[in-house]
């Protein structure tokens, strides 16, 4: 064993300063390697992270955005064919009302005519009658030349006239 | 047409290990196991690997210090990197062990990993193995021969590192002679049951020298050399004056030779022009050391141990001590002998895989230095990164199944998770 440890040059100074080679060196290499660098690689992994968590929060923000937008949109579509149905309403109501006015005028206007028109023959009839008589007066006194009383002819004439069509029609 | 340049291409393959094999072949590879010692701080003997570990602690330190020295959200040019090397272990380790156990274990499995990683691809670098400090094998003979003379010790076996190259001086540092350096190793032939006395050492010693540096030939080595054998090396010692020189020792100091009697005592040996020599690399494959080896093993063991006891306390031992019967019992123990044997397992896989592969790239540069090793170089780029790998996976799935809980503990959820669906039923009309 002795031998063996010789030939392959064992030693065990030498095989301390090798360990403790090794946990320097791990000392060294965890201050200026494993620390910062894992430290830089979980910082930046956070980093993208957070930016990542911040871009999904944006576009879920926007999408939001983008539905209330369209809510107002249709809120305001709707407000807007309310105000046109309610306008389209109104014109009709307002059309009939204008028609059954210019109806109902022209219907005024039609009797107011026909009102005028009877009150014009009832007093064509009356100015007829009027002159009628008159003139049957001086027929009938040119007839027969008799003079009656103004009273007595007035109510042969009219009796005479109820007779005839003239007074049937009034 | 063709056939042109498949025969211009083979030719130029040919051309060019040849080129290599002129220019550029250095001398036959000394593999030695143990990591060459540089120089001893108190008790710790500075070997070349544990040089390397050094500079691959300070790489580390450096260059991560410097890449994220300044951390940006919007990361930019290095900060990329380090991010993307920490994203991809920290992923691969959240497929294995789940996140939570991901951020415990980390720091200890990435270090693994990148210091693995980062010290078997600096092992490939040009100057790993190549340059160093040149040992004197010439002078290093001689003092054994002088320290068994003085202790009245025969050699029972032979010198250890007793082969060099021949070398011209380099003056400390240098670097592996690329070409011309031929190798000479000194054999005495001695063994417990044939010893050999300091004093025929020196004789044969002699005699190796003549024949390595000058045209002297000697009458084999199977005895002793004669007195006529020993004064011939000496003459042809003597008469080239760019050969090694014996210098003459005192009388307290020294060695008697044995052939020619008391006249001749030798205190040393000087090399005026070539030397007998080996460079020792100042940096060698941190993990081509069995020492490192075994100490990240010995980490990993008890980092899972650690994590296996903190995540399930005490209970974690019932594993190993579970005396319910006798074949839960012989589980346990077959378990906690499992546990022991990863560390050798660990040690000696990468040590295995990282030794080997420099063995080989060192003995492909020595047969054919261009062009054939470089596929064995891409070949080392893939197996450093898969030893670490491994290393680092093996460490996490260990730990995984430490700090998961145990088959008796599940039986005993369940029966729990059975009563609240009693009562939950009793709650009904």
């Amino acid at each position: 064993m002795g031998e063996a440890f010789t030939a392959l040059g064992i030693n065990l100074p030498q095989l301390i300063a090798q360990v403790a080679n090794f946990v320097v060196l791990l000392l060294i290499l965890r201050f200026t390697l494993y620390k910062p660098v894992l430290r830089m690689l979980d910082a930046r992994r956070a980093r993208i992270a957070e930016g990542l968590g911040a871009a999904e929060e944006a576009r879920a923000e926007a999408s939001d955005a983008q539905a209330r937008i369209q809510a107002q949109l249709d809120e305001a579509r709707g407000q807007g064919q309310e105000i046109v149905a309610n306008a389209q309403q109104v014109a009709a109501r307002l059309q009939e009302e204008a028609r059954a006015q210019a109806e109902r005028d022209r219907e005024a206007a039609a009797d107011r005519s026909r009102q005028e028109i009877q009150l014009e023959r009832d007093r064509a009839i009356a100015d007829l009658r009027a002159e009628f008589a008159e003139i049957t007066v001086t027929a009938a006194e040119r007839v027969i030349r008799q003079s009656l009383d103004g009273e007595a002819h007035q109510r042969i004439i009219e009796e005479t006239l109820a007779e005839s069509e003239l007074g049937e029609r009034s | 047409m063709r056939k042109v340049y498949i025969a211009g291409g083979v030719i130029a393959v040919l051309g060019w290990v040849a080129l290599g094999l002129i220019v550029a072949r250095g001398p036959q590879p000394e593999i030695i196991v143990p990591a060459e010692i540089i120089t001893k701080l108190g008790p710790l003997n500075v070997s070349n690997t544990l040089i390397s570990a050094w500079a691959a602690m300070i790489i580390l330190a450096v260059v991560t210090f410097l890449g994220t020295r300044a951390m940006k959200l919007i990361p930019r040019g290095a900060q990329n990197f380090f991010e993307s090397a920490v994203e991809f272990l920290v992923g691969q380790m959240e497929d294995i062990a789940g996140q939570r156990n991901t951020r415990i274990f980390f720091p200890v499995i990435a270090t693994f990993f990148l210091f693995i990683l980062l010290s078997n691809w600096m092992g490939l670098l040009p100057f790993f193995n190549a340059i160093g400090k040149t040992e004197d094998i010439g002078h290093h003979i001689f003092h054994e021969i002088e320290e068994h003379e003085s202790d009245h010790k025969d050699f029972t076996e032979e010198i250890g590192h007793a082969s060099g190259w021949l070398m011209n001086n380099t003056g400390g540092i240098g670097l592996v002679p690329p070409r011309g350096a031929s190798n000479a190793e000194f054999e005495m032939g001695a063994s417990e049951a044939s010893p050999v006395s300091p004093a025929e050492a020196l004789d044969r010693y002699v005699v190796f020298l003549a024949e390595t540096f000058t045209d002297f030939e000697g009458n084999g080595h199977d005895e002793a050399p004669s007195a006529e054998t020993l004064a011939g090396a000496r003459a042809a010692l003597a008469a080239d004056p760019d050969a090694p020189r014996l210098l003459a020792g005192d009388g307290g100091h020294g060695v008697a030779s044995a052939a020619l009697g008391e006249e001749l005592v030798v205190g040393g040996v000087e090399f005026p022009g070539k030397k007998l020599a080996l460079i020792i690399p100042l940096f060698r494959s941190v993990y081509s050391d069995v020492n490192n080896t075994i100490a990240l093993a010995l980490i990993s063991f008890a980092m899972v141990e650690f994590w296996g006891l903190r995540a399930l306390g005490l209970g974690y031992l019932r594993k190993f001590f579970n005396f319910s019967g006798v074949i839960p019992a012989f589980v346990g123990i077959l378990e906690l002998l499992s546990e022991f044997i990863r560390i050798i397992s660990f040690a000696f896989r990468l040590f295995g895989n990282i030794f080997a592969g420099e063995v080989l790239i060192l003995m492909l540069t020595f047969l054919l230095p261009f062009l054939i090793v470089d596929i064995i170089y891409g070949l080392e780029l893939f197996v450093g990164f898969i030893q670490a790998a491994v290393f680092a996976l093996l460490t996490l799935v260990f730990a995984v199944m430490a700090v998961e809980h145990h088959d008796e503990e599940d039986e005993g959820h369940e029966g729990e998770a059975g009563h609240e669906t009693e009562s939950r039923g009793s709650v009904g009309p």
